[in-house]
């Protein structure tokens, strides 16, 4: 009887992380202990250390959910959401950003509806922590750019900019986090973005909220403006556009050239 | 013919004692900055654009010399690298210019999933031509040489030929790529695999030694009893690795030293003293083989 062959590597990687994913699989032949002894404890601290570090940059991004859920719950959860949406590499930084959906569509969760938007806060809120770095415009430079030229213009937002709106009060939640006695319904919109060193998150109202969405997708200003209105009849854009600049959110205010037919 | 020129050194580290940078040390450091003679951060960890990583890591970066470990590049995988994963890591390094780079000989991604651990390979002829590939590849996209780290494992493969030291040495020797001597990894797999942990290091290829690391290990027994000690960054130094390293300090004279720490993370006092202790071993050996080179 002629020995099995001895797997290449490419296979022999496929059928360990199929075994490492799979926790009721059995474990990888040509596993080696000292003395031919078993590998079961030995495999299982990779089976471990995969899992637990995955779930460990989920609770790493998600504080504020870890602590609503309470600990076991959160790692209940975590572990579910393994199960549909691995990471694809082992950089976790990129990976996670499914959670809040999967949170929203947990049929256990269901009774806690406003759990996936603090979820997706915190997602902004990462997303903010490591955007790219730009230096904001204060009002002395935006006071000097000429009024017809600001209206045609095109605000340029914070790199770091995230719009976030709920039905639910999760900012305040998330401020508090978690430590809220009861949740009542009531919508909030929220300006995320960092600035300088820290992560802002700032309260704004459904026109506001169109408006630097508006904003954010390139409109000219007074276009913007124009949606914001159709929201509110009494929508300032003036102020509300002088309020991101105190905030940091606006990095330039570009001339919107006429478009050359080819 | 390698694109590296083997003249220039594979790390630039200082002989002394540094530690890997966690976030919450960041004030007491400045505060203090004495004590550390480098600092070392896991790239990935730096793969972001910008925002609080960054700028901690410039200030640190303004007054230490830099060490940057990748933990997730899988060399050590039979597939081509993540020429997304290599770019970033290109640009990190363009960016903070680095006294030192390393990885491990370890995988960590294959067939689409990603696995945040340092998995084992197999080590014969295959993988040693695989490795020596995405190490050539590593070092042309860097533009510089890097480092090796010899892994910590829990059980050997049957279709492993080569002895760990001569498949790191010979990955050394094939891509003029230096080596990182992880003393605790050494006792670990020592202890997991029933070997002597000072044999492994006499045959070690220590001329091309840029970096050496001491962790702390969670000790715990296999299925059959045996001791199986887990690779866990999560307590100090032990004594036997503290007495291996003094040894091959004595042996081959100062080399940059790091004291890792990842899990269970000290106060900044307590890892400094940590530091102090390598420091000290590094001191005693001050005028042996390495500076009279």
């Amino acid at each position: 009887m002629r020995p099995e062959p001895l797997p290449s590597h490419g296979a022999r990687q496929t059928a360990f992380a199929a075994a490492l994913l799979d926790a009721a699989m059995p474990i990888p032949d040509g596993l080696v202990a000292p003395g031919g002894g078993p590998v079961g404890r030995r495999f299982a601290v990779h089976r471990a250390t995969s899992t637990l570090g995955s779930i460990g940059a989920l609770a790493t991004r998600h504080p504020v959910l870890e602590r609503l859920l309470g600990a076991e719950t959160f790692v209940d959860l975590a572990r579910a959401f393994l199960r549909v949406d691995r990471p694809r590499t082992a950089l976790l930084i990129d990976w996670g950003g499914g959670l809040p959906d999967f949170v929203a569509g947990h049929p256990d969760l269901a009774e806690w509806p406003w759990l996936a938007d603090v979820a997706r806060l915190e997602v902004a809120w990462s997303e903010a922590h490591h955007a790219a770095e730009a230096a904001p415009i204060g009002l002395v430079e935006l006071a000097a750019i000429d009024p017809e030229r600001l209206a045609a213009g095109r605000i340029v937002l914070h790199p770091s900019l995230r719009l976030l709106a709920s039905p639910w009060p999760v900012a305040g939640i998330w401020a508090a986090n978690g430590e809220i006695e009861t949740i009542e319904a009531g919508a909030e919109h929220m300006v995320v973005v960092r600035p300088g060193a820290d992560v802002l998150v700032h309260p704004t109202d459904a026109a506001g909220f169109a408006f630097a969405a508006a904003l954010a997708h390139g409109a000219r200003l007074v276009d913007a403006a124009a949606g914001a209105l159709d929201i509110d009849a009494g929508f300032d854009a003036g102020a509300h556009l002088v309020g991101l600049v105190r905030l940091g959110a606006v990095v330039a205010v570009e001339a919107v050239t006429e478009e050359i037919a080819a | 013919m390698h694109p590296i020129a083997p003249s220039r050194p594979f790390a630039t580290l200082p002989a002394t004692a540094g530690v890997g940078f966690k976030p919450q040390h960041f004030d007491a450091i400045l505060a203090d900055p004495r004590e550390v003679g480098f600092f070392e951060v896991h790239a990935e960890n730096y793969f972001g654009a910008g925002g609080p990583p960054h700028r901690r890591l410039t200030a640190l970066r303004e007054r230490f010399p830099l060490s940057i470990h990748g933990v997730g590049l899988s060399i050590g995988g039979a597939g081509r690298l993540d020429p997304d994963h290599l770019a970033r890591l290109a640009t990190l390094v363009a960016r903070y210019e680095p006294e030192a780079v390393s990885e491990h000989l370890a995988w960590s991604s294959h067939g689409g999933v990603g696995f945040p651990d340092l998995l084992p390979l197999p080590l014969n002829e295959e993988t040693l031509a695989r490795v020596v590939e995405h190490i050539d590849e590593t070092q042309e996209a860097l533009g510089r040489r890097m480092l090796l780290e010899n892994p910590s494992t829990y059980f050997r493969f049957a279709e492993s030929t080569i002895p760990e030291v001569e498949f790191l040495a010979e990955v050394a020797r094939r891509t003029d790529c230096g080596l990182l001597l992880d003393v605790a990894n050494v006792d670990v797999s020592a202890t997991n695999h029933g070997f002597d942990p000072r044999a492994y290091l006499a045959a070690f290829p220590m001329e091309q030694v840029g970096e050496i690391h001491l962790a702390g290990r969670f000790e715990t027994v296999d299925d059959a009893g045996l001791p199986l000690f887990i690779d866990a960054h999560d307590s100090p130094v032990a004594d036997p690795v503290w007495a291996l390293y003094g040894e091959v300090i004595g042996r081959i004279g100062p080399v940059p030293t790091l004291i890792e720490r990842d899990d269970a993370i000290p106060t900044w006092e307590v890892l400094a003293a940590e530091v102090a202790r390598a420091g000290a071993i590094l001191d005693g050996a001050r005028g042996g083989r390495r500076d009279a080179a």
